[in-house]
């Protein structure tokens, strides 16, 4: 079981993507360059209040192809898509407690890129999603979604 | 002996195009007439000034490209229809040198949002949201366009909205509000206004117009930024489509004005056109606008007294009255403005003279109310990104003016209008961008609402033939009892932007028509489920 937001923790997440793209009948072509950024809130303990913690995930061709850790934005890379929020956020989609597309359609992750082109590839937005929200074993070492009150409540929850 | 066919479709501009190549491919025995020359109506791209230099004289930007049913269902790709989506896709410009406001394509929102931030993060954090929910609704939105209006359509709009926006402070009450409103409330950043004033504005609903500021939030915000530009200029569009009726079998007649519908018996049976009758077994769809159709075609005497009120009571402009200033240039603008951002000069939609919003509002109600305004534009070089549009090394700028309807001035000031309001457009448009002298233009041209009025029949000028007013959108276009685009004589339609949802290259008037028309005759329906409409 991998920690949340670890190396091993997105390995799974690509590998539980990959996996399930291969089924998919029409898988988009082209190269997209997503970058989520995780704000800590002081709620959740996996990014403290006002760190963020980013990270870069390459799709080619409907696949994972990588991602990284990485710190702000590099001019020389092109972002296709930018997901924004604060970590709890983020935090409860990973434990499955959250609807993403809810989430992003309420403001509380904000998107940036071509929404047509996602609306458009539901089938394959939709097969993202549920990897990262329930498609491997997370271990929450400093505890886990629901958070209640502050963030020392989440530590011991 | 005349011609019969089972359809009769009157004037060839686009929506009329689509309407016939669905009638044909439905099994329908279609003719097109049409009384000019050439075919497209406002989709129309000239060299009108010098040779080699191309200008679209009434359409610019593409937006409905992507959700159009007949670029799909007729392959007009494949029949040639290629298009070109510029990165910036909309800026303004500024006299003083002020970083532009440049909105970019939908995939490249974070280059808007930085620009925007140059002003106000705040107001770039909210137009990016913004952008982003009305983007989800296209779905939604295209279904709406490409679907005859229903009743009622308008006050359910209050719930969509407050669904897709209301978390963000917007409710049902902003249905009553004006585009100048909601974009007051919303932005706070001037250049940011003058900007989207301007935008609402090139969609026919005024900064004023209560009630449509509801458009400003849907219709406005899904479009812009998606605006493509046809290779070869917007006659490829007409072209395409006239190839595709042609591949379906659809006659076409061209330099055959129509006289009159004919009428036996309450039914519409045919046309008479430069003498000779083309009868219609069916349907006879009139792609002209209201008042043409009805007290001009078919006659007074033909229609209830409450249909002869209401075309008579049908208005336009003065929302949508264009003059199109074309422009033979040795260089393309280089902007004060791009020392902040170079984008702007190479921006797809470039508005000049423009200062802040009290300019834009100030040049749009002059326009409405009869005064020719000050000098301003939007304005494209469109020989930026195809070279097919100039002469090497030479570029092509065309803009559109807002100018009052064509009845406010007399002919002899429109032609004082003609010689001089382009060169004082030269003199402000050098004031945003220092090489836009007289030397540097080898010759230009303005097209006058009057002249459109005349060429294209487009009443007033008004392109949308038809003012946006809430009693004359949705479920009220033209008017109530016509709103299905069926009329009181058996067999007569309306499939020109008279009919909802109004002026625009999205062919949605002729393709709800051909719904319509489907409906009563029992017709293949054209409705693809993975689409929805």
């Amino acid at each position: 079981m991998a920690e949340i937001y670890g190396e091993a923790w997105y390995g799974e997440v690509r590998d539980a993507i990959n996996t399930r793209v291969a089924t998919m009948r029409d898988v988009p072509e082209g190269a997209w360059m997503v970058k989520i950024e995780i704000v800590g809130d002081g709620v959740s303990p996996y990014v403290a209040e006002g760190e963020e913690r980013h990270f870069l995930v390459s799709i080619e061709n409907g696949h994972c192809a990588w991602y990284r850790e990485v710190e702000g934005d590099d001019p020389a890379v092109q972002l296709s898509y930018r997901f924004r929020g604060p970590a709890t956020a983020f935090d409860e989609i990973a434990a499955g407690l959250a609807d993403p597309i809810d989430v992003a359609l309420h403001g509380l992750v904000k998107v940036r890129g071509d929404m047509r082109f996602l609306m458009r590839q539901a089938e394959h937005v939709k097969i993202l999603l549920e990897a990262y929200a329930s498609g491997v074993e997370t271990s929450w070492p400093r505890g886990r979604p629901p958070y209640v009150g502050d963030p020392s409540d989440a530590v011991r929850a | 002996m005349g011609r019969t066919y089972d359809a009769v479709v009157i004037g060839a501009g686009h929506n009329g195009l689509c309407l016939a190549a669905y009638l044909q491919r439905a099994g329908l025995r279609t003719v097109v007439v049409e009384r000019r020359h050439e075919e497209g109506g406002g989709a129309n791209t000239e060299e009108s000034v010098l040779p080699g230099f191309r200008f679209n004289l009434h359409a610019q930007y593409m937006e409905f490209f992507d959700v159009m049913p007949m670029v799909r269902d007729f392959g007009l790709e494949d029949l040639g229809l290629r298009t070109a989506m510029p990165e910036a896709q909309a800026g303004i410009a500024f006299a003083d040198g002020r970083p532009p406001v440049i909105l970019h394509r939908p995939d490249l929102s974070d280059r808007t949002h930085a620009s925007i931030a140059r002003y106000s993060k705040t107001d770039a954090d909210t137009y990016v949201e913004f952008k982003q929910r009305a983007m989800m609704m296209e779905p939604q939105l295209a279904a709406g366009l490409y679907s005859p209006p229903v009743l009622g359509a308008a006050e359910s709009q209050g719930p969509l909205v407050e669904a897709v926006f209301g978390d963000l402070g917007v409710g049902a009450h902003f249905l009553m509000k004006s585009p100048k409103m909601v974009i007051d409330e919303l932005f706070e950043a001037p250049e940011l206004r003058a900007l989207l004033y301007r935008t609402c504005v090139e969609w026919g609903f005024p900064v004023d117009g209560q009630g449509t500021g509801v458009g400003f939030l849907t219709f406005i915000m899904w479009t812009l930024g998606n605006w493509k530009l046809a290779l070869g200029g917007t006659h490829t569009l007409a072209k395409t489509m006239m190839q595709a009726c042609y591949r379906e079998g659809v006659d076409l007649l061209e330099n055959m004005a129509v006289e009159r519908v004919l009428v036996e018996n309450g039914r519409a049976v045919g046309v008479v056109a430069r003498g000779e009758e083309i009868r219609a077994t069916k349907v006879v769809a009139s792609n002209a606008d209201l008042r043409q159709t009805l007290l001009d075609l078919v006659g007074e005497e033909e229609l209830s007294p409450l249909w002869v009120r209401r075309a008579r009571a049908y208005r336009y402009g003065p929302s949508h009255v264009l003059g199109t200033p074309c422009f033979c240039l040795y260089e393309a603008p280089v902007y004060k403005s791009a020392r902040w951002d170079a984008e702007i000069d190479r921006c797809f939609y470039t508005m000049v003279g423009f200062d802040g919003p009290d300019d834009t509002v100030e040049y749009i109600r002059d326009a409405y109310r009869g005064v020719v305004p000050k000098p301003a534009a939007g304005t494209w070089v469109n020989s930026l990104w195809d070279r097919s549009q100039a002469p090497p090394r030479r570029h092509a700028a065309t803009g559109w003016y807002f100018l009052p309807s064509a009845s406010e001035l007399s002919a002899a000031d429109w032609t004082e209008v003609r010689a001089t309001y382009n060169e004082r457009f030269l003199d402000v448009w050098h004031e945003f961008a220092p090489n836009m002298t007289r030397d540097n233009v080898l010759a230009h041209k303005l097209y006058t609402p009057d002249q459109m009025e005349r060429k294209n029949l487009m009443r007033e000028g008004d392109f949308s033939n038809g003012e946006f007013a809430p009693d004359q959108m949705g479920a009220n276009r033209p008017f109530p009892e016509a709103s299905s685009y069926r009329t009181e004589v058996d067999g007569l339609y309306l499939c020109g932007p008279s009919a909802y949802p109004g002026g625009g290259m999205h062919a949605a008037c002729g393709y709800n028509a051909f719904k319509a028309i489907a409906e009563d005759f029992s017709l293949p329906s054209p409705l693809v489920a993975e689409r929805g409409y």
